[in-house]
């Protein structure tokens, strides 16, 4: 127990340190002159830019040759803290003396006040909100907190591999070939799949509080992520609809449409659960950009946009669908404003030269490329990865959803509601504005990347883009089921309805969405945790990593064992090490061709395919599950099982 | 705000303290109902086994088989958390397979070296 409090404290410091710090003191140098966000916002986005602070401090020290340990990663913050704290300072000691400044910043603090002024009833209602949301996700991660993922595997190898050594990660991996008739071990190629800003926050804080990769704090983390993704779509429609009168409304209905709606659905507490980081890590950064650009343009302020151009320096540092994604939304939401706004184009592009040519921007965005070409860059960012993003589906999951897929993975609410939304934003008097426009924009982009990435022009996982969908549709149905109500009950209007009658309305409606959204929660629980048979395979993997060696390399299977991903933190001896059988289906993919000896030696070790494969690679141990893959290894005299257990054994090869 | 500020606080604060909570008592021997047996040494020619037992049951049985003929025997009693190294010696085992036979109840793990390829 001591021990678990121990650990526990030590890991909210360095939540607190990692997680907070750099982005509070950031924001704090970039509020110098005049508050422009209120707490819940400094909150929130201090939390978000902490993680892009702490991934560009890790890469300049990594790339300086200064190793990652506690205390030079606590220095490293410390100093960026203190030096924005400096700036701070020394902006408020000019600005003091200044008083028309001193005006300026009164007034921004009492309109910050004013737009999040909620009455008594609507603060009840969010923390209700806020209370289903956090309570549905924990029942549902109570069952999958043990780290069994896949993903979360791969990711935490490299946060490990960026802990033990101290230095950036080298993304490579070697794969089994034949050269002149005889398999052997490739010499490392790079790999364009990871990116850095997926591992460096695991990396770090590990290395502040000590505690173990196979342990829940990986998916804590990303809960945090999760939930501030969440407020930060809350903050965005808020300041998205201030100028409307129901503008509060909508913001709370956002967050039930987001929070305990669909709320353990793909992209939400099942993207926590299963590791997915740069998607989760993306779902915050979005709304970040967005809503930076968004009052930056509105307020002509270039210090907000100095905020949307680094949140999307964090996107393309943590996921490159993501930044991907964002680039269209800007696209879509460009065209739209431009085609509303055709008369007035050229007196709004003088205005955003104004705000983009200022020292500040100008140097920010110089600092980017610098960062990105000399410090660090990523993987992707190379031909053969954007080849195979752009020139059109090659197979049938890139080739778009149904309407009914989409519907699904968005939740039907959302859908009907957000639809709804779309015409309302399309049809009102405000459409020109641009809160209405980047919604449009954001909700447009991702539909036609969605059901037809042809017209696009693009080669990705549709159904990985539909996951984008919820955010942008959440606030578009929140914007419609508040408009609407808003004109119903209006008594000037040719519409008036009695109170009994909109009441009644707007509870059919929330039930729908609530039977829908809860539905779906009720459809993804897990009965059930595998943390016993994840412990089986950390086992196992322990043993075969203790008593293999350089000579004597292990294969394992990846169809039947739990958590198998996770068996090579045992080894940290590679990426792709122990080499693993894979999903059957790839080994008959012929668009694909792949080596087939991690198949034949677990599912047919005594053939002669299978023999040559462990004699050329010199692989001499099998972990697999014995339900599915003992009979072939126990027929043959050459394998000693030395390992049992229910859910895996281990083969020892006797040359 | 600061009200709901603290609020989603608190509420985080007690969902990861319960999430971390049960992910340690996951973690721990206590929670665990396996066992596995395994050679102390799975390449060279010594039978020393080791049987772990993370499970509710104590009372294991395991048998040693020089080919097909039992040559011995024994209960052992294991307590759950522990790791119990047996040591074998059998003489002439060269070109036969040694097979140890371990169980619990009715759970059976069998883990075998064979000396006669």
């Amino acid at each position: 127990m001591i021990n678990f409090i121990q650990t526990q404290i030590l890991f909210y410091i360095a939540i607190f340190l990692v997680l907070f710090v750099p982005g509070y003191f950031l924001l704090l140098a970039i509020e110098s002159k005049r508050k422009l966000f209120s707490s819940l916002e400094r909150m929130i986005f201090s939390f978000g830019f902490s993680i892009i602070v702490v991934d560009l401090l890790t890469m300049l020290m990594g790339r300086t040759g200064i190793l990652f340990t506690r205390t030079s990663i606590i220095l490293g913050i410390l100093t960026f803290s203190i030096a924005c704290f400096a700036i701070y300072k020394i902006i408020k000691f000019y600005t003091i003396s200044r008083p028309q400044d001193n005006v300026e910043s009164e007034i921004s603090k009492k309109t910050i006040d004013k737009a999040f002024d909620f009455s008594k009833n609507q603060k009840i209602l969010i923390i209700i909100l806020l209370f289903l949301t956090i309570f549905i996700k924990t029942a549902y991660l109570k069952n999958s907190i043990f780290p069994t993922s896949t993903d979360l595997g791969h990711h935490m190898y490299w946060s490990k591999t960026i802990s033990e050594t101290g230095k950036l990660p080298v993304y490579q991996e070697s794969d089994i070939v034949q050269i002149d008739g005889k398999y052997q071990v490739s010499q490392p190629q790079q790999i364009a799949d990871f990116i850095i800003g997926e591992h460096l926050i695991f990396s770090v804080i590990n290395l502040i509080s000590g505690i173990n990769f196979i342990s829940y704090f990986p998916a804590l983390i990303l809960f945090l992520i999760h939930i501030a993704g969440i407020l930060a779509i809350f903050i965005l429609t808020l300041r998205l609809f201030r100028s409307y009168t129901f503008g509060k409304n909508a913001a709370i209905l956002s967050l039930f449409l987001m929070g305990p709606l669909y709320a353990i659905s793909s992209s939400q507490a099942k993207f926590v659960s299963g590791g997915v980081i740069g998607n989760t890590i993306g779902n915050l950064l979005i709304p970040f950009a967005v809503y930076f650009l968004f009052r930056a343009l509105k307020e002509k302020s270039s210090a907000l946009l100095s905020l949307s151009l680094l949140s999307v320096l964090g996107m393309v540092y943590t996921h490159h669908l993501t930044a991907l994604i964002f680039i269209f939304i800007f696209i879509f939401t460009a065209i739209i404003f431009s085609i509303l706004n055709y008369n007035k184009l050229f007196l709004y592009f003088k205005e955003w030269l104004k705000i983009i040519f200022r020292p500040q921007i100008i140097a920010l965005i110089i600092i980017s490329i610098l960062f990105v070409s000399a410090v660090y860059t990523p993987t992707y960012l190379n031909t053969k990865a954007i080849g195979t993003a752009v020139g059109g589906p090659s197979k049938e999951t890139r080739a778009g959803l149904t309407f009914n897929q989409l519907k699904t993975t968005a939740g039907e609410a959302r859908m009907v509601f957000g639809l709804i939304g779309i015409i309302i934003l399309l049809a009102i008097k405000k459409r020109k504005e641009y809160e209405n426009v980047f919604i449009l924009g954001w909700c447009i982009s991702i539909l036609i990347m969605s059901l037809k990435p042809q017209w696009l022009l693009l080669d990705l996982p549709s159904a990985r883009i539909a996951n984008y969908i919820s955010f942008p549709l959440a606030i578009s149905s929140a914007f419609a089921l508040a408009y609407l109500f808003e004109k119903i009950k209006s008594s000037d209007n040719k519409y008036f309805l009695s109170s009994k009658t909109i009441v009644s309305c707007f509870l059919l409606l929330v039930s729908f969405a609530l039977a829908n959204g809860f539905y779906d929660n009720s459809q993804s629980i897990k009965a059930q945790s595998s943390y016993q048979k994840a412990m089986q395979t950390i086992n196992a993997s322990d043993y075969a990593a203790k008593n293999s060696s350089e000579k004597e390399l292990v294969v394992k299977d990846h169809n039947y064992i739990t958590a198998d991903s996770w068996i090579k933190l045992s080894f940290m001896e590679g990426y792709n090490y122990p080499f693993s059988r894979g999903y059957f289906k790839r080994y008959e993919d012929t668009t694909n061709p792949r080596e087939m000896c991690t198949l034949w030696m677990i599912s047919e070790p005594n053939t002669a395919n299978g023999q040559k494969c462990f004699n050329d690679l010199g692989v001499n141990f099998a972990m697999a599950n014995p339900a599915f893959d003992s009979a072939q290894f126990q027929k043959s005299e050459g394998f000693w099982q030395v390992y049992s257990g229910k859910e895996i054994n281990i083969y020892y090869r006797n040359k | 705000m600061k009200k709901i500020i603290s609020s989603l606080i608190i509420l985080l604060v007690l969902s990861f303290l319960f999430l971390a909570y049960t992910e340690t008592r996951q973690q721990s021997p206590d929670s665990q109902n396996w066992w596995v047996v395994y050679f102390s040494n799975p390449k060279d020619e010594s039978l020393n086994f080791v049987i772990e037992n993370n499970s509710d049951k104590n009372n294991f049985h395991y048998a040693i088989s020089l080919d097909k003929d039992l040559i011995k025997e024994a209960d052992i009693e294991i307590n759950k958390g522990i790791r119990k190294e047996i040591p074998v010696t059998i003489e002439n085992s060269e070109g036969k397979k040694i097979t140890i036979r371990a169980s619990v109840g009715a759970d059976i793990e069998e883990i075998y070296k064979n000396f006669g390829k």
